[in-house]
């Protein structure tokens, strides 16, 4: 006969089975006009089998959610519009429009691609921005990232391997300002050692010409290039 | 701006020393280290800068952590736009796009100088006169012969009068492609990368004056390395 010690209790209702589905993070994304975005699993659990941003510092596991839980533009999504709100935002996807979390952070990921100015607190990216950038507190430029724009911030992380094609500047922390409006803040400039040649490995000339010519007009340009006979 | 104008606050130092007096000496830290190199052009391009706060930079090398911050640090506005990888990127999608193309579809063929000008099209677009300086280390000699005038050309635009352009120029067939960073006034630290175009060219010094004709004075450095420094000003 059957043991009945050997024969699981598949549809017992005493104990509950593990549920393998993935808990609905906050939704905190107020897109004007944009597709609403569906349910996505919190940033500990997503980006698990992709390697998290390292400056990310994903909840504890249990510990509880205050203020910000992390919205996720998830890969294969694509959203256009205005992103406003309190909380953090992970882009692995597409957004085009406007970003503007100014008490979160933003973090565009290694996939993730922004066309879009975006304001935030901190904002790192890996991903790629076509974009302005402004941060109250900093910008973190991963070795993957791509950026085309410019980047207003008080600190700033440039990785090796980053790409940054824009300008940037600095102002106070805090302060999130659009560079028109608000004169950035900088530090004082230190007094620039006066150059003194080092004889030892420099030779002071116009391109090798006359050694006393080492500032010359341009007609002086041309007899120097003359003179030196290359 | 220029050298003769600017007053410096303490002499050059002698370039001529009394031999037997001063030896050859240890080399400093910094010139030991493996990967830098003093850089006299780049000491001589701050002190050109130097009463321009918030003086806009332009960076045409790859962006680096200490380069932004020493000119920020200084009050410098920083612009960096990595040329040479937008220049491959460009030659690599003018590639794709002309393998894609119809056979015998002779009319889209485009000369060297046309991808020059298309490739400006979308790159170094600032308004005029808008730099105080710009550095150039590891660039020119690697622009091919159509481009180059172009970007001088460009350059020479968005620069303002008495800025400053800080290039380099190898006087021999480079060994590696290196990106530059700075790590002081006058240091700067090499560091070798995959090579993003073939050194194409070595310029003898007068084709570097020829080059920045429009450019109204010049002072070239030479360093151990056999890399011409070459300071032009608007």
């Amino acid at each position: 006969m059957w043991r009945k010690d050997a024969k699981p209790n598949t549809q017992s209702s005493n104990t509950p089975e593990p549920v393998a589905t993935t808990p609905k993070p906050v939704q905190n994304l107020a897109p004007t006009g944009a597709p609403v975005v569906p349910a996505a699993a919190p940033i500990a659990q997503t980006f698990g089998s992709t390697p998290a941003p390292a400056s990310y510092s994903a909840p504890a596991v249990g510990a509880p959610v205050t203020r910000n839980s992390a919205s996720l533009i998830g890969s294969g999504l694509k959203i256009q519009g205005e992103i406003t709100g309190d909380s953090d935002l992970v882009i692995e996807g597409e957004a085009h429009g406007r970003i503007r979390m100014v008490n979160g952070r933003v973090t565009v990921a290694a996939n993730g691609r922004v066309n879009a100015d975006i304001e935030a607190v901190e904002i790192t990216v890996e991903g790629s921005v076509q974009g302005g950038l402004k941060a109250s507190d900093r910008v973190r430029l991963g070795p993957t990232s791509q950026v085309q724009g410019s980047v207003l911030t008080p600190r700033i992380a440039i990785e090796d391997g980053a790409r940054l094609r824009g300008k940037v500047e600095m102002i106070r922390a805090g302060e999130v300002a659009t560079p028109a409006a608000k004169v950035p803040a900088v530090v004082a400039a230190p007094a620039i050692e006066k150059p003194t040649t080092n004889a030892t490995n420099t030779t002071v000339a116009a391109t090798n010409a006359s050694p006393a010519a080492s500032t010359l007009s341009a007609t002086e340009k041309a007899n120097a290039a003359r003179v030196s006979g290359d | 701006m220029s050298w003769t104008a600017k007053p410096r606050l303490n002499p050059i130092a002698p370039t001529v020393k009394p031999t037997g007096t001063v030896k050859p000496g240890p080399k400093t830290l910094v010139e030991t280290a493996g990967n830098v190199r003093i850089s006299n052009g780049l000491k001589e391009f701050l002190w050109l800068l130097d009463g321009n706060s918030q003086g806009r930079i332009l960076d045409l090398g790859a962006v680096f952590q200490t380069t932004v911050m020493f000119f920020i640090e200084r009050g410098y506005r920083l612009s960096t736009e990595d040329m040479m990888r937008s220049w491959k990127e460009f030659l690599i999608s003018e590639e794709e796009s002309m393998r894609s193309m119809k056979v015998g579809n002779e009319g889209a063929r485009v000369s060297q100088g046309m991808l020059a000008g298309k490739f400006l099209d979308s790159n170094l677009q600032y308004p005029e006169d808008n730099f105080h300086g710009v550095l150039a280390w590891d660039l020119f000699d690697y622009l091919d012969a159509e481009l180059l005038p172009r970007v001088m050309e460009r350059l020479y635009t968005i620069l303002r009068p008495g800025g400053a352009v800080l290039a380099s120029f190898h006087s021999k067939t480079p060994e590696r492609f290196n990106r530059y960073k700075i790590v002081d006034g006058q240091t700067i630290e090499l560091i070798p990368s995959p090579t993003l175009a073939v050194h194409s060219r070595i310029f003898q010094n007068r084709e570097i004056l020829d080059i920045f004709g429009k450019f109204r004075s010049s002072k070239t450095f030479v360093g151990r390395d056999q890399v011409r420094e070459a300071l032009f000003l608007k």
